[in-house]
């Protein structure tokens, strides 16, 4: 007799990482075990990145169409409204490669756990905190390397403050520089893993209590799998817009 | 049963394999994609300015052009209205003087018939006047060489003035 089904496994199956990669229709995958979904998802979403931008992307068009286009609005996107207005001009033509990088290289993974065969690496907190410490790093070693202690003491406590609330403002800017990168991880891992849930939930009400239950639950899966292709493009943008914030906050600080 | 991680469960290899992915997704893409698509995107764009200020150019070149081309025109009207008004009053001082001429041959001419019959006249009337005196003096011939009387006078001057 086969065990009752359980949604909470059903779910956590869908949105946690194993050794196992299944896909639809076939026996699962059994992954080496230096190597989980989460690892093998984001070395594909590499590849396909890099196979995009490489060979799809065509940089000789004079009149861009099709994926250049789509490429290309991104690119003058993040460049125009969100890196040089928060880095300044010289620095944002300098930086917009690497954020250009970053959106695209979350993008990719976001959406990757929309197809049924992969599985969505950002929906792991270890990746998303990696990207973090990426950011965190760029703030504090790039504002070491441009003004060396001093440029990081302005950053942290701005000048013109009373002397009483330095170390008050001290530790409350330390703080804040190790929360803004803790949100940035945990949002997008939230994002990415309740848009999940929320689909897999649905969908398991399908399973769960049959046909008449599935007549409103596939359709608001549907619903929330179309959203979630929304959410996956607005939470690439929003990591990349707040590191630019918080890069060019230390990078120019001006409280 | 497969092992499976919990949502917040850590994974070094996680981040080491990230970090070395994304260390060469950024070496790779900056080098090969992100230089030449924002080195072509800021050539499009400076085409683009270019080119609209080359618009910008040629439409205010043109306007220039435009405006000398009325002011040509204009200026042409204008000319062709002034030698038209010449042409009008040159030829109507032409016909003026054409006229006022032939008024003055006209009156010359009648001048000249008037003098002329005058003179005919003038001829004629000598001459009558000769003729005159030649009948009358031949008249007086025959009266004086004929002894005639009265009537026979009378006759003889009748047919004299007959004759005349």
């Amino acid at each position: 007799m086969s065990a009752p089904f359980d949604l909470n496994d059903f779910i956590m199956h869908h949105i946690g990482d194993s050794y196992e990669w299944h896909i639809p229709l076939f026996a699962p995958i059994h992954l080496p075990h230096f190597l989980t979904v989460h690892m093998l998802m984001l070395l594909i979403g590499t590849v396909f990145l890099l196979v995009l931008m490489l060979v799809v992307y065509r940089k000789q068009d004079r009149v861009p169409t099709g994926i250049t286009n789509f490429i290309e609005f991104f690119v003058v996107y993040i460049r125009d409204e969100i890196v040089i207005p928060n880095m300044g001009e010289e620095e944002g033509e300098k930086f917009t490669p690497m954020f250009c990088s970053f959106f695209f290289f979350i993008l990719v993974l976001n959406l990757m756990g929309l197809i049924p065969v992969f599985s969505t690496a950002t929906g792991n907190i270890n990746l998303t905190a990696g990207l973090a410490f990426l950011i965190f790093t760029l703030m504090v070693g790039g504002t070491l390397i441009r003004g060396g202690p001093m440029g990081m003491w302005h950053a942290l406590v701005p000048p013109g403050i009373p002397g009483w609330f330095i170390p008050i403002m001290f530790v409350i800017e330390v703080f804040l520089l190790f929360v803004r990168c803790v949100a940035l991880a945990m949002r997008l891992f939230a994002n990415m893993i309740a848009g999940h849930i929320v689909i897999t939930a649905f969908l398991g009400l399908c399973v769960l209590f049959g046909v008449f239950a599935g007549i409103l639950a596939f359709p608001m899966a549907v619903v929330f799998y179309c959203m979630e292709i929304f959410v996956c493009l607005l939470q690439a943008f929003i990591f990349v817009l707040l590191s630019a914030i918080f890069i060019g906050h230390m990078y120019h600080p001006k409280h | 049963m497969t092992e499976r991680f919990g949502l917040l469960d850590p994974e070094k290899i996680m981040a080491v394999l990230l970090w070395a992915t994304f260390f060469c997704v950024i070496f790779v893409l900056q080098k090969f994609a992100w230089k030449p698509i924002l080195a072509g995107l800021k050539q499009r764009e400076d085409y683009i300015r270019k080119s609209l200020a080359d618009a910008d150019k040629i439409k205010a070149e043109l306007a220039g052009i435009e405006a000398a081309k009325a002011k040509i025109f204009d200026e042409a009207k204008e000319k062709a209205n002034g030698i038209i008004e010449q042409s009008r009053k040159t030829g109507n001082e032409l016909a003026r003087q054409i006229e006022q001429r032939a008024k003055q041959n006209a009156e010359e001419i009648i001048t000249s018939a008037h003098q002329e019959i005058e003179g005919e006249r003038e001829r004629v009337r000598n001459a009558l006047k000769k003729e005159s005196v030649q009948t009358a003096v031949s008249l007086a011939e025959k009266i004086l060489k004929e002894n005639l009387d009265t009537e026979k006078n009378r006759n003889l001057i009748n047919q004299a003035i007959k004759d005349v």
